[in-house]
Formats: structure tokens, sequence, C-alpha cells
């Protein structure tokens, strides 16, 4: 296994994580707890923090369209802070590969050919990828987090909380009355083909040594149910090779 | 900011829009599929009905349903289903639910049609053989307009231009006599449900028989016993999608102004992808290509971004996706890197596509894309206007339910469905130039590129 997580990066990242600390958490409506509250109890429920011990993460999972069929098989790789490489194998469509390097965001599919992400769409992998933001929404890209109302999703009492990030964009996440954890989040995705908003179910959390993570993610998106079943999270056994850019996006990054 | 509690769910909406599907049902054959021995069950069938008309009402992309009042629809229909003593009732039911939308891509694929329940994409186990043979309803007869050298039939000494006059004691006629009374965009579609009729019935195991009655360009009735053979290309698993036959042909025409690279291919089908790279790079060199998608019934429709890529240098919008609370666009996306790392550049020679009644959905939006950028010019017959992006539901019956997820149009605005691309230049398939082993539609393209060469060679 190689050595991936420079201190340099470590370190960085620790003053962001203290700079989004004491970012503003808006006041709430009446009666209802602090979003710094929620967000703090949910990374004290769920260890969210935890990552910051290990150097990589492996998550193996399946993501299962029931009604239309299909099920693919999927592998993120996380090498910390913030370089990714994503593996989704869809039967009859082929390998779809994505991924950060920390600086550059790219894709590699059948359908598309290979890109590489600009705009929105690398704003937002900028994003996914960075552990502060994804895992525990301590991230110096949200600048305030307010608590707007008590609401029901995927069956269970939360308090939803909206996120005003840097670049504008509004999301939302709702956290469960009664054990903090997180049930459901909402966004708007960006995709090559412009952005759908998306409500994402959570549940059935695990503990991966310790930390804990919701291991079934449920959308739905153009009246079919997506689910992914997160199998298995593995610590620390990411090779460097396995982070290597595909050749199309090495040659696109490389000037002519 | 797209962003989830995990790092990768944009994933999940990605994958979700790369599914969409956009094609006719293609190559699976009737003949061997096995009847249908399940008892039958009302529950499921009412359940089935009742998903049905919910998803539909749920995510039809006219939140008005297009003015239909969808509850007392419900109510007329439902009732029926609750009666029905077979599943045939049922589909026909649903059918007519469905029809009332006047959309393409709705529509019931039965359960006996669907492949096993094993998912694993391309699939070399499964045998499946066929004529090698195109089949068009021309002036009201399934006439052969394009046969494999390689195939069963053109070993057996059928010809282009031959028509079909009974499959196995089936008779044609009975398939042709409703289409022939229609016309527009309904006879359009009646006459692709036609040809599509009779070649299922030629589709099969390979290494068994066919009987099949036809007449000859002579018109005289000849009677054969044809050996399928195993048809060319991949035949792939998608879902629920029954299985799709994916083959692709290239061909170098020599002009006097240089090469004219030809490339064809059956179906949109990403196993299709780098076999097209590979084909564009090598006619990289030609003054212009062809790509034919006349017969293609559609397939994924996100491929169409990346096809287009290969001859577009720009993200030019190449069609819109009008969902009900969105706004989706399909855009070229410009190849600047090969598979394996080397630099390149899309196509800019000359650029004709070839396509007629058979060329539908992902084949439409890509024509209309292409024709609406200019870049590319347009030969053969107006398309099948069949051009919503659809996506696929297993009802509680085990049918599946092909429904639109979206309303499409054209980078101008343009709606497809229903009226389909019309050429640059119209070409009509007829029989006498098929008889005359004549692909005018292809000359027709060849021919303007000549002139095109002509003219900028000229002083």
């Amino acid at each position: 296994m190689s050595q991936l997580s420079t201190q340099g990066s470590l370190v960085a990242h620790v003053s962001l994580v203290l700079a989004a600390a004491i970012a503003p958490s808006i006041g709430s409506a009446q009666g209802l707890p602090a979003a710094k509250d929620l967000i703090a109890r949910y990374v004290a429920e769920t260890g969210a923090d935890a990552w910051k011990s290990h150097k990589s993460s492996r998550m193996k999972a399946t993501m299962d369209m029931p009604a239309a069929g299909m099920s693919a098989s999927m592998e993120v790789l996380h090498v910390y802070p913030n370089r990714v490489f994503t593996k989704v194998d869809v039967p009859g469509m082929g390998m779809m590969t994505s991924g950060f390097d920390g600086e550059n965001a790219w894709s590699v599919n059948p359908m598309t050919g290979p890109r590489v992400l600009s705009g929105p769409e690398l704003a937002a992998v900028r994003a996914e990828s960075d552990p502060s933001a994804s895992y525990s929404r301590q991230s110096a890209d949200i600048t305030s987090s307010e608590t707007v109302e008590k609401t029901t999703l995927g069956g269970q009492e939360c308090y939803k909380v909206k996120h005003t990030w840097k670049s504008g964009k509004i999301t939302f996440d709702c956290f469960s009355v009664t054990d903090g954890l997180m049930v459901a989040t909402q966004s708007r995705q960006s995709t090559p083909m412009g952005e759908l908003e998306m409500l994402t179910t959570l549940s059935a959390y695990k503990d991966f040594g310790g930390f804990k993570r919701p291991t079934t993610l449920t959308q739905e998106v153009m009246g079919q149910q997506q689910i992914i079943t997160i199998s298995a999270w593995e610590w620390d056994n990411v090779d460097a090779k396995e982070m290597e850019l595909p050749t199309e996006i090495k040659a696109m990054l490389t000037k002519k | 900011m797209g962003l989830g509690t995990e790092p990768r769910l944009r994933h999940v909406a990605l994958v979700a829009l790369l599914l969409v599907v956009a094609c006719t049902r293609q190559v699976e054959s009737t003949n061997d599929v096995p009847p249908d021995r399940d008892p039958f069950d009302s529950a499921t069938a009412v359940a089935s009905f009742d998903t049905v008309w919910r998803l539909i009402r749920d995510t039809h992309y006219d939140r008005a349903l297009k003015g239909l009042d969808w509850n007392a629809l419900g109510a007329e229909l439902r009732p029926r289903v609750v009666r029905a003593q077979t599943i045939a009732q049922v589909r026909t039911t649903l059918t007519e639910l469905l029809s009332r939308l006047g959309d393409s891509h709705y529509s019931i694929i039965p359960r006996e049609a669907l492949p096993s329940a094993d998912p694993s994409g391309s699939s070399p186990e499964v045998s499946y053989g066929d004529l090698g043979m195109d089949l068009r309803l021309l002036d009201g007869a399934i006439t052969v307009t394009r046969l494999d050298t390689g195939g069963a039939a053109f070993a057996a000494g059928v010809r282009s231009g031959w028509i079909v006059e009974s499959v196995d004691s089936f008779p044609v006629a009975s398939v042709v006599s409703g289409a022939r009374k229609l016309t527009g965009a309904k006879g359009r579609v009646a006459a692709i449900q036609a040809a599509l009729a009779v070649s299922r019935r030629f589709g099969g195991a390979s290494g068994t028989s066919v009987r099949v009655t036809m007449r000859d360009t002579a018109d005289r009735l000849v009677d054969l016993t044809v050996e399928r053979r195993e048809a060319e290309g991949d035949v792939v698993r998608l879902g629920n999608l029954p299985l799709i036959l994916a083959r692709m042909d290239t061909a170098r025409v020599l002009e006097p102004g240089g090469c004219v690279g030809v490339i064809r291919f059956t179906s949109w089908m990403p196993v299709l992808a780098n076999r097209i790279e590979r084909a564009v790079g090598a006619f990289g060199d030609c003054l212009g290509m062809v790509v034919d998608v006349r017969g293609n019934l559609g397939g994924v429709a996100a491929m169409v971004m990346g096809t287009s890529g290969w001859f577009l240098p720009t993200a030019d919008t190449l069609g819109i996706l009008r969902l009900r609370d969105a706004e989706l666009r399909y855009v070229a996306i410009p190849h600047r890197v090969t598979a394996d790392g080397r630099h390149t550049r899309p196509f800019d020679g000359a650029l004709a596509l070839l396509v007629d009644a058979h060329s539908a959905s992902t084949s439409e939006i890509f024509a209309a894309g292409l024709q609406g950028t200019g870049r590319a010019r347009v030969f053969g017959d107006t398309t099948a206007g069949q051009a919503l992006p659809a996506t696929l539901y297993r009802l509680p019956n085990r049918d599946v339910l092909m429904y639109a997820v979206a309303d499409f149009v054209t980078g101008r605005g343009q709606r497809l469905d229903g009226r389909g691309v019309i050429p640059d230049e119209v070409v009509p398939v007829r029989r006498r130039d098929l008889v005359r082993g004549r692909d005018v539609a292809l000359e027709a393209a060849l021919r303007w590129m000549r002139g095109r060469q002509h003219r900028a060679s000229s002083p």
C-alpha cells in the first residue's frame, strides 16, 4: 500500500474544518433546535470525523433500479482528504468511471466518452470529494446552516436544515428527531445534461470501525426508485495505482 | 452543488439519465418465446393497472396529462381489468389506457418477450439466429430492402426487392392489411410494426429452420426452407428491455476526390461506442463520412452525445428533454482524445446521414441534432416520429411498462414525436431500385459529396 495522504494537506484540511466551526449558524425558526447543534449531534453519533485517522477508504456497493431490471456494482475509493475514484459497472452499458484528483474532475463512460469537468459539475465534484462536507457538513464551503422546519421524510420525523454554500447553492438535510441521524438529503445534482432536484432517503446505519454510515440510500428519479446498498467500507487499503487517471484523461490534461 | 451524504450520489442521477432509452422493440423473437403458462391472477392484473395509471399520473411530462381526465379514464378502464379473465384482456386494456396519451414510447412489453432474469449485459451465450435481411412495408408489401451477403437468406438465393408472402404458414397479409389503411404518422408507425412483426418471425435459435414463401423480382412465387444462422453482432441485455442486436458495419467507398467512409449500426448500444470511435478514426483521412441509421430503432439515448462529439467541435445542443419539473439537454461532447490516449479532433469533412422510416427514437434525436446544427445533410425517408426518451418499469404481473420520461424537442424547439425527421433530400425506397441492386439514398449522399468536393476544388 502506498502512502497517499500528505501531512500538509491534512493540516490544511484541519484549518478548513476549524474555519467551518466558526461559520455562522443562523438562528433557527422558533422552537427548533439550532442547526449547529443538530450537525454536532450527527457528527458525534456517527463518528463523522473518524476518517481523519485514516489515509483512505474503499466503499463497495450495489446500485439497483429494480423496476428497470438494472443492477450495477459500484466502488468508491477515497484517498483523504479529497482524491476520489469511482467505478460503476452497469451490465449492458459498461464501466463508468469518474474521479477527482484534488484539482481536476473527470468522467469516462461509453455514452459520452471521456470528459474533464468544469463549471457547476466541477464545483459539485470538488464539494463531494471533501469529507468535511460530505461526511459531516463542517466545510468552509458552507457559509450558513439554518433549521427551517420539523417534518417527516423517509417515514421519520426530522429537523430540516438548510445549507447555503459559498457558490450560492442551497441544499437541505433532515436530522432524525429521535436519534439525530441524517434521514434525508435534498439537493440539485449536476449532470452533463443539466441539473435535477434529488431527494435521497438514508437508512440502515451501520458501524464501520467507529464510522457510522447509512447503508441504504434511496432516490426516486423519473418514477424509478434507485437504491444504493453499501456492503463494505474498508479503511487504508487503496493502492496508488488504483487512483491513476485513465489514459484518456491523462491525455486530455496534457497540452497537445 | 450536487452534494449528498455520500460522495457519489451524483452518480445515481447520472446513471438514471444515461439509462434513459429511446428505442422501439427490436430483436426478440416471439417464435422462440414459450407461451405464457402462468395461471391468470386477477389481483396482480389489477395491481398492474393501478401501477401504470399512477406512474403516468405522477411522472408524465405534461402535468395536465394532455387535457385528459385521468381519474375518469381510470374509472372507465379499471373495471375491465377487474373483470378480465386472461392476460391478453389486461394488456388490451392497458394498451388502450396508454394510447389515449397519443404519444410514442408508451407500451406494454409482455413478460414472455423478455430475456431470462439473469441480467449480464452483452450476452454471447444467447443464441439468436436470423436470416440476415431487412424488411420494410413498401406499397403494401413486406419487401426485402437489404441482405447480409453472409446471411442465410442471401445464401438461399433471396435478393433485394423480393416480397414476403408467408412465414411458416403465417400469412403476411394479415399484418399488412391494417397498416395499409392508415396514413400519416399512424400509417408510418403501423408500417414499422407490420415489418417488425414479420421480421420477428424470421428470428429464432440459430440452426432452426423457417419456411417462407416469397415473390421474386419477376413476381414468381418461391418456396424456401431456410436455416437460421447466428446473427452477426452482439445480442445485448439491458435491464428489462427485450434483447437487442448491436451490430456495426463499415465500408470505404472510393470517389474521385478521395474516400468516403460509411458507418452503419443497428442500435444505440454502448457496446458499439468503441467501434464507432475506431471507424471514425479509420476514415479520418476521407473527404466525407456517411452514417447510416436506416433500420436503427434506437437504444441508449445518451449515446448521441458522445457519438455526435466525433463530428462536432463544440458542445452544441442536440435536443432538449422537457421533464415535468426540469429541462435537460443532450449536447455534443467533442472528442479530443482517443480511448488509447492519442490527441485527436472531431472529423470536419462532409457528413451525410442516411435515415428511413425505421430510423426511430435515438436515431431521430441524433439525426435531428446534427441536421439542426447544420453539421450534417440528411438523406432518405422521413423517420418514424417515435422520439420520446423513455424508461422501463416492471409491473406486478411481470410485464414491463415502457413510458416516456420527458417530451423531446430539437434545439430549435421542434417536436419530433409523430412528425419525424424530414431529410434534406428525400429519397424514397422503391422496389424497382432495390431490384436493380441500387441503394439510392447512399447514391444521393455520395453525389452530394462529389458536388461539394467539386465546388471546393473549383477555382
